[in-house]
């Protein structure tokens, strides 16, 4: 009796563990893709680095989620954040006279980008309003492996780093202002402008 | 064929001295009891050979093998006591078939059939049986492993009257349909005399007698009467128990060595000439030359 | 006369293993419970969780992983391994056909045998949580890294899983077997224990780390075998020598 139940009991335990294994492996799951790890932002020490790369490698690793037209006659174009959130916006000097302003939001693609939000931006007369993007609170599982599984990977133990860092710097604002229109920023302390290279 | 056999045996726990020069030898197929006082030596001798202690010095041989560590020993001896570990985790009569699994002779049926005499329940642990049914259920393993060395320490710990009968009976009927070597050791003889062919005795680690029972009871005898008289005749020997009781009467008992004429002398000196059971003969031998418990209170 | 019984060794342990399997086999219903108990740990709350906030987002991680359930396997089966040499256990086996030899290789035989069923449990345990969280909590926030396992780094994890328990099973095992030779080794392990532990606290050196690190940074599978062999041998060795004077009761 005593030796029954204790038999049943582990064969009913290991049945339901395969049971778990067929489950596992039977049916597909869906889970969120591994969070981009490309070795361009992971190896780069410098975070602020990050969005020249990025942008030099745009076609690799970033995504164009939103565009914004405006036609613009003005000689001067302030922009402002328009609330107490930080903005960065990168500022890239195009072609003169053509009087077009153009505003770009990338995001790094990843699972991520979907889930966030837009920034908002408006032209009323020579003022750009930028608004950050809501901010949104994401929560995440995610599975360190067992380090019974990684004994013979070399360098898993970084693994959440990577996982840290591929979280940054995924969603950025570009504009595209012509050489000939002066700029002015209020930065309120909240905003930076960021001058990018002029071509 | 010498089953154990053992020469100038020694045994020693830290500075306690247990077993002491110790030589004897237990022949096959018969029923040995292994009787002596608390604290003889009984059952560390008993260990010695299972197994389970190692000699200190000397020499002991069971089956010709030395015991300790030796399979072939272990596989053809039961060692029975009160203490036998058992697991807690199977109920009594899965330890049963366990053990039945390791004899290379058990008797299943006779465990079976003893199991339900003594109407054990098959679902109880061992460690929730009573001390008497503890005992019981020990002496079937150690009746049904039908080994050629069965070893009883003191097995019927615990069991009242009407059970130790049965046991003593069942050992008896087992034996002569199987016989085989059995020690069975106990601090009174009178229990087990009828059962045993052969005593050893031991007391304070070493050997006092080894002889056949009915040798025993024809051993010694108790001369009783005026001291004086009773001095003349015991002069020469060894006393194995004095006791004065009224005035200047004395009971001495010594080695029934007389030849018929000496006692014919005695009688006729109006001595009475009393035979000596043999068990009391044991408590005699162990207890030395000294009176016995009456001594503590006669003061001197 | 009864005719002697001739058994050999191999005989003597195969009778003693299989009864340990069946007298300890409430051992195995203890590991399931040990392993539900980390599993429901594990799943219940995560074993880890960190929050980071930018400009326009916060992002919170709460890791999982099977991890803790094969530590808890590990203290199972070092702690039962130490059990089998108090002289409680031995004197069980002593209670029928044995002797020190074959008693102590029926406990290795069924120290293997816990290893086995440890390590597979354990790995299948890290996947029974994985279906826990994918079907019993929201699982659209699940990063599947990680998360999926192929079936090649399951079978990896399965074997290292049990060298790893084979080796805490001889750990446990031998430092029992120490202990059984004299009362006082009873404070004296212990204190030897904590002493490694003060002396690598205050002069900055690393013996405990280094000797976990011999085992868990060996990245070939070849050297990591043999390291883990070698170790389990001298354990079993060690705790064999100790023991095979040892008196019974």
């Amino acid at each position: 009796m005593q030796l029954k139940f204790y038999r049943y009991t582990f064969i009913i335990y290991s049945a339901v563990l395969l049971l778990s294994l067929a489950l596992f492996y039977l049916f597909p799951k869906t889970v969120l893709s591994e969070i981009e790890l490309d070795s361009s932002g992971v190896e780069d020490q410098s975070d602020h680095d990050a969005p020249i790369d990025w942008e030099r490698e745009q076609l690799g690793g970033a995504k164009l989620y939103h565009e914004w037209h405006f036609d613009y006659a003005g000689a001067c174009l302030e922009v402002a954040p328009a609330d107490s959130e930080e903005v960065r916006v990168h500022v890239k000097r195009t072609e003169a006279g053509t009087g077009r302003i153009v505003a770009e939001e990338y995001r790094r693609d990843s699972p991520l980008s979907g889930m966030m939000n837009s920034y908002e931006v408006d032209l009323t007369g020579n003022k750009l309003s930028v608004k950050g993007p809501q901010r949104c609170e994401l929560n995440f599982k995610v599975f360190t492996p067992e380090f019974t599984v990684v004994q013979f990977r070399e360098g898993e133990r970084e693994h959440s780093q990577r996982l840290h860092r591929s979280f940054e710097f995924f969603q950025l604002f570009y504009l595209y202002v012509p050489g000939d229109v002066e700029l002015d920023f209020e930065p309120d302390g909240n905003g930076h402008l960021i001058i990018m290279d002029e071509e | 064929m010498k089953v154990i056999a053992c020469r100038e045996l020694r045994k020693q726990f830290g500075r306690t001295v247990a077993l002491n020069d110790l030589s004897f030898s237990i022949k096959a197929n018969k029923i040995t009891g292994l009787i002596g006082p608390n604290g003889a030596g009984k059952t560390t001798l008993l260990k010695i050979a299972a197994g389970y202690l190692r000699e200190t010095a000397g020499e002991i041989r069971v089956f010709s093998r030395q015991p300790f560590n030796d399979l072939t020993v272990s596989a053809n001896t039961v060692f029975v006591d009160d203490n036998m570990a058992l697991p807690g985790t199977l109920n009594i009569a899965e330890i049963l078939d366990a053990a039945s699994l390791f004899y290379p002779h058990w008797d299943h049926r006779l465990a079976l059939r003893l199991f339900e005499y003594f109407s054990f329940n098959p679902r109880a642990l061992h460690k929730s049986l009573s001390k008497g049914m503890k005992s019981t259920f020990n002496m079937i393993i150690g009746l049904s492993a039908h080994c050629a060395l069965t070893i009883f320490d003191e097995p019927t710990v615990g069991m009242d009257a009407a059970v130790r009968r049965d046991f003593y009976r069942a050992l008896l009927q087992d034996y002569l349909r199987h016989p085989r070597t059995m020690i069975i050791s106990s601090h009174l003889l009178s229990e087990i005399e009828d059962l045993l062919e052969d005593i050893l005795l031991l007391s304070a680690g070493r050997k006092r007698l080894q002889l056949p029972v009915a040798e025993l009871r024809e051993y010694a005898v108790g001369l009783r009467g005026a001291a004086g008289l009773v001095e003349r005749f015991t002069a020469d020997k060894e006393i194995y128990r004095r006791e004065t009781f009224g005035a200047n009467k004395v009971f001495v008992v010594v080695r029934n060595s007389f030849s018929g004429a000496v006692l014919e002398e005695i009688r006729a000196a109006g001595l009475e000439l009393l035979p000596v059971s043999a068990e009391d003969l044991c408590v005699y031998l162990t207890s030395g030359e000294r009176g016995g418990i009456d001594d503590v209170f006669s003061g001197n | 006369m009864m005719s002697l019984a001739e058994i050999s060794l191999g005989k003597a342990v195969k009778q003693q293993y299989g009864f340990k399997i069946r007298a300890y086999g409430n051992l195995f219903v203890s590991l399931m419970a040990v392993q539900l108990i980390a599993l429901l740990f594990t799943a219940g709350g995560a074993t880890g969780m960190s929050g980071m906030g930018w400009d326009n987002i916060y992002i919170e991680i709460r890791y999982y992983s099977g991890t803790m359930i094969f530590v808890f396997t590990a203290l199972w089966i070092a702690v039962n391994s130490f059990m089998l040499t108090l002289p409680l256990f031995r004197n069980i086996d002593f209670s029928f056909v044995t002797n020190r030899i074959s008693s102590n290789l029926a406990n290795i035989g069924f120290m293997i045998t816990a290893a086995v069923a440890g390590g597979g449990t354990a790995a299948l345990g890290s996947i029974l949580l994985r279906n826990i969280l994918y079907y019993l909590t929201e699982s659209g926030s699940l990063i599947g890294a990680n998360f999926m396992v192929a079936p090649g780094e399951l079978f990896i994890g399965v074997v290292v899983g049990m060298l790893y328990l084979l080796l805490f099973s001889a750990a446990g095992y031998f430092v029992g077997a120490l202990l059984q030779l004299h009362r006082s080794l009873y404070v004296l392990v212990p204190a030897l224990l904590l002493g490694v532990l003060l002396y690598d606290a205050a002069y900055e050196s690393a013996l405990m780390l280094r000797l976990i690190g011999f085992f868990s940074l060996e990245l070939s599978p070849l050297l990591f075998v043999l390291k883990i062999a070698g170790a389990v041998l001298l354990l079993w060795t060690g705790a064999g020598l100790i023991s095979n004077r040892a008196e019974i009761r």
